[in-house]
């Protein structure tokens, strides 16, 4: 019963991270259409300004985490704007667009990096915070990741009520259903493709946050990220938000489960179900089979 | 007719000095050589790029900037002392990228030397096409049992970091010196990983410790607990952990928030870099041991001055591990230059194979193509320093066992 408990609490520690981020990269490439090899990179950024704030200012995590969550918003916002929605407007077909982004978004991953690199160097850091163990049923877990699992939930529930029922949220889901019958209903969707893109961003700093509080940092720290959230995006199905957490906490789960018996495995794991959603269900297991909705 | 007589006039000028252009770019270069182009292939980009750039990048710019302070590299055949330029390409982390770029310094760059890229397979990958084009490489960021077979196509590569079979037998005397017990073994599932423990362990295994646990783990992994809690269940005296960086911080993080702390506690890399002390601090890295070491105290010229030097250029410590070796290598092929008085590739292998050279990291002279002296094998936090304790003969401090309980947190 207590390395049930222990895989479970474990799994959803890590999957609620994995989830975040692939939630966010399924708003950029489910909605926004922009496949965002960078978005790694701002899961750096945000574990970067996390412990800046940490070590320089004595600023709580947590607290830094709600304060870069609307900058890096309006950040992601802007990059669209100045970026993606040029090469949107500019691309004539929806596959050049994809095509051109993507590139795009190579060209973003290697700036940030690189800036990442000059400004912070090489150095590789970590900070103690909520560094000791709380009980659980006679489990004993790390008390920063128990925290970094109630943040993460948080938002995801928060995230969801609004998508579900805000205006802006609907707007949303619109736009990620078709673009085109969005903007003939008078939705502006390259707001909402911008905001897409903006809250993915921030999706991707939240986690980082979280995720300096766990982890060592460095400046390419990012890109192993990137590739779990494409993992998680196939799992729950391109467009499919709530399926994005829901895979991301799979993959947390099955990890930590193949990590206590066989821990060489854990990897294959992931890349195992990968392949296989691949194979037997490519549109993602939490998505219906009538239209993708 | 005076007119013809001026313009055959002006052709022959023209002539005269086209054959000067003509001779100027041919025997030019070679007369008017002014500097010494040293090609490096190396990730400045994508995963690697954190871990070369502090392994190598870094002491290479400082060897260089030293030397041209002092106005360069004296080389007998051009008659006075030539400048060094580093020449950097970015393999962007890529494999494949770093054998083009390779062959591209030496074939277009046409550069005067070749510094190795990082990491034992990138080195391996790229020393059978430097030997082919016979250019002497000192890698110094390669460990590897393999290195023997490979040798044989690859007489041109040299290396100076010390070797897993060394390494393996130092760490277990250690363990029986100190008087462990019983013993777990991780490693990250990868090839140095694999090397590492699959050297130590039957070594370990020949003597009377136990080894409990013997167990793997992937690379880039994000949560380490399940493996420690299942080490914590065996009560083992020593934890060997052959991990790098990143799971250096990571298995340190999290034994610290489990409360784990074995009375040995030893790690693969990363461990030796002062970000790590400086992460955790002082006191909760005191006693934490790991592989292959370097300190300012060793018995080797200029140690000191590396290492002040470094804090001046850097603003930061050298790590204590193979990155003094990066800049030794620069060191060996300088003296290498001075003795053969010659930039001939030939010329330079048979001197930097048969010849000893005082470094920071002490005299190296190389046998079989690897550097049997290397000072340290196994390093431990000690009050801020990375002290040497195994092998014993070359101890800086003697070892600290058991090491000190984690300090406790608020």
């Amino acid at each position: 019963m207590k390395l049930f408990l222990d895989i479970i609490i474990s799994g959803l520690i890590q999957g609620a991270i994995y989830g975040l981020i692939a939630v966010g990269l399924n708003l950029q490439y489910g909605v926004a259409r922009v496949l965002n090899v960078a978005h790694g990179e701002f899961v750096m950024v945000g574990a970067f300004a996390t412990y800046i704030m940490y070590t320089v200012f004595g600023i709580n995590p947590l607290l830094s985490v709600a304060f870069f969550s609307p900058v890096s918003l309006i950040a992601g916002f802007l990059i669209y704007k100045n970026l993606f929605q040029f090469i949107r407007t500019s691309s004539e077909t929806a596959e050049m667009f994809e095509g051109n982004s993507m590139l795009a978004s190579f060209g973003l991953l290697y700036v940030i990096q690189n800036l990442a690199l000059i400004w912070w160097g090489t150095s590789t850091k970590a900070y103690s915070y909520l560094s000791f163990s709380v009980g659980f049923l006679g489990v004993a877990f790390e008390a920063n990741r128990v925290a970094a699992l109630f943040v993460g939930v948080a938002v995801m529930i928060s995230f969801y009520l609004f998508l579900r029922y805000s205006i802006l949220g609907k707007a949303i889901r619109a736009a990620a259903e078709s673009p085109v019958s969005a903007q003939l209903s008078g939705i502006d969707v390259h707001r909402v493709l911008g905001i897409c893109f903006g809250l993915g961003v921030m999706l991707a700093c939240v986690a980082g946050g979280l995720v300096s509080m766990m982890k060592e940092i460095t400046a390419n720290m990012g890109f192993p990220y990137l590739v779990t959230a494409l993992i998680v995006l196939v799992l729950g199905g391109l467009g499919n938000i709530v399926g994005s957490f829901l895979g991301g906490l799979i993959i947390g789960l099955v990890t930590a489960a193949v990590m206590y018996w066989q821990p060489e495995l854990s990897l294959v794991a992931s890349y195992l179900i990968f392949t296989i959603v691949l194979l037997i269900r490519p549109q993602g297991i939490f998505v219906r089979q009538t239209n993708g909705r | 007719m005076k007119k013809d007589v001026s313009k055959g006039f002006v052709n022959v000028v023209f002539i005269v000095l086209g054959m000067l252009t003509f001779l100027t770019m041919t025997v030019g270069p070679a007369a008017a050589k002014d500097k010494i182009r040293i090609g490096c292939a190396i990730a400045l980009s994508g995963m690697n790029a954190v871990p070369a750039r502090v392994s190598q990048v870094t002491e290479y710019k400082l060897w260089a900037e030293q030397t041209n302070a002092k106005g360069g590299v004296y080389v007998k055949k051009y008659g006075k002392k030539l400048a060094v330029e580093l020449v950097f390409y970015d393999d962007n982390s890529n494999i494949e990228t770093c054998t083009k770029m390779v062959e591209k310094l030496i074939v277009q760059e046409k550069v005067d030397l070749m510094l190795p890229p990082w990491g034992t397979a990138f080195n391996f990958a790229v020393a059978p096409l430097v030997s082919k084009y016979g250019y002497i490489m000192i890698g110094s960021t390669v460990s590897s049992a393999k290195w023997k077979e490979l040798s044989v196509k690859a007489p041109y590569l040299f290396i100076i970091l010390n070797q897993p079979q060394k390494q393996g037998k130092a760490v277990t005397e250690l363990l029986q010196d100190v008087g462990v017990k019983s013993v777990a073994i991780v490693y990250v599932a990868d090839l140095f990983g694999l090397e590492h423990s699959g050297v130590v362990a039957p070594l370990i295994g020949q003597t009377s410790i136990e080894i409990a646990m013997l167990k793997s783990y992937p690379l880039g992994a994000d949560d380490l607990s399940p493996l420690i809690k299942r080490i914590m269940a065996k009560k083992v005296d020593a934890v060997l952990a052959y991990s790098y960086p990143d799971s250096t911080f990571l298995l340190t993080k999290q034994m610290i928030a489990l409360n784990y702390s074995p009375n040995l506690l030893f790690f693969g890399v990363g461990q030796h870099y002062p970000d790590y002390r400086e992460s955790f601090g002082s006191k909760t890295v005191e006693g934490i041991m790991g592989l292959g070491a370097w300190n300012p105290k060793v018995p080797a010229s200029g140690a000191r001055d590396f290492f002040n030097a470094y804090v001046k250029r850097w603003g930061k410590e050298p790590p204590r591990w193979g990155e003094a070796s990066s800049f030794a290598a620069c060191q060996i092929m300088e003296q290498a230059i001075l003795k053969a008085g010659t930039l001939d590739q030939k010329k330079l292998r048979q001197v930097i194979a048969s010849e000893t050279f005082p470094t920071v990291i002490g005299q190296v002279k190389f046998v079989e193509g690897t550097n049997p002296n290397y000072p340290g094998d196994v390093g431990q936090w000690q009050s801020g320093e990375y002290e040497i304790v195994a092998p014993k003969i070359k101890r800086t401090a003697e070892p600290i066992y058991p090491k000190p309980k984690w300090p406790s947190r608020k």
